[in-house]
């Protein structure tokens, strides 16, 4: 039902909330981030491959390092979510009011 | 956008009050929203929907105008991103030759409107819109 599950998960967590504020300012690599943060490289990568998975995150690949940036695509999958599930769930109380107006008639 | 909001809407062609009723009465809501429901329709009263046996809506009823408007709050339980109390949908019934236009606007509540809901949320959040209006590079066309 939640069509991006990947997004609530990411933002479950207070240190990706921080990525995410960080990575909203600009580009970073990974040890840009390391830097920020009192957690150990390793548990930055994890939590970066999270944001990647949820799509709001993307990473450029070069030769040495990895450079990571913020996907406004990535935020703007709630809303298409809202409005795809408004649209499923509304075709179908049309149908079912229509259904029953028509036996009321009868 | 400084909010994250959609607006639907939809012919039917049926009256106000049979399209009412599909808000108010748990079982009716069921058929098209949700697998279990349970509801208080009056102001201020709750609302719980189970959509699939695992992800669970809670709100609570701000405007019911009988067969006219309905407002409700709308979040899911356990959601950082969208928690309960986060979102308002607004529902108006208009009635047209033939049956009726409903309108629908789900929006985003502006933080210092929300309320503090038993499901517990972190009010020091930085919320989604705080992400898609910081200094306006997202949420716009890159």
């Amino acid at each position: 039902m939640l069509m991006n599950n990947h997004i609530f998960t990411a933002f479950s967590d207070p240190n990706r909330r921080r990525m995410l504020d960080i990575l909203k300012h600009g580009k970073r690599t990974a040890g840009d981030l390391s830097s920020s943060f009192d957690i150990s490289g390793s548990a930055v990568s994890q939590h970066l491959k999270v944001l990647l998975q949820a799509r709001l995150v993307g990473v450029e690949k070069r030769k040495n390092s990895r450079i990571y940036y913020l996907r406004k695509e990535g935020f703007e999958d709630l809303q298409q979510y809202l409005g795809q599930f408004w649209d499923d769930h509304l075709t179908v109380l049309k149908q079912l009011a229509e259904a029953e107006e028509r036996e009321k008639e009868q | 956008m400084s909010d994250v909001g959609i607006k639907r809407e939809i012919f039917i062609e049926a009256k106000p009050s049979t399209i009412f009723s599909y808000f108010t009465d748990a079982a009716k809501l069921c058929l098209w929203l949700g697998q279990q429901a349970k509801l208080e329709p009056a102001e201020s009263g709750r609302i719980e929907i189970d959509m699939n046996g695992h992800d669970i809506v809670l709100g609570t009823f701000k405007t019911i105008d009988p067969y006219e408007r309905i407002v409700f709050t709308w979040g899911w339980k356990g959601s950082d991103v969208h928690p309960p109390g986060s979102s308002i949908v607004d529902i108006a019934l208009k009635p047209d030759a033939g049956g009726t236009w409903l309108h629908l606007q789900h929006s985003s509540v502006p933080e210092s409107e929300r309320e503090c809901h038993e499901d517990g949320w972190n009010r020091n959040l930085p919320q989604l819109r705080d992400v898609l209006t910081n200094d306006g590079t997202i949420g716009q066309g890159a």
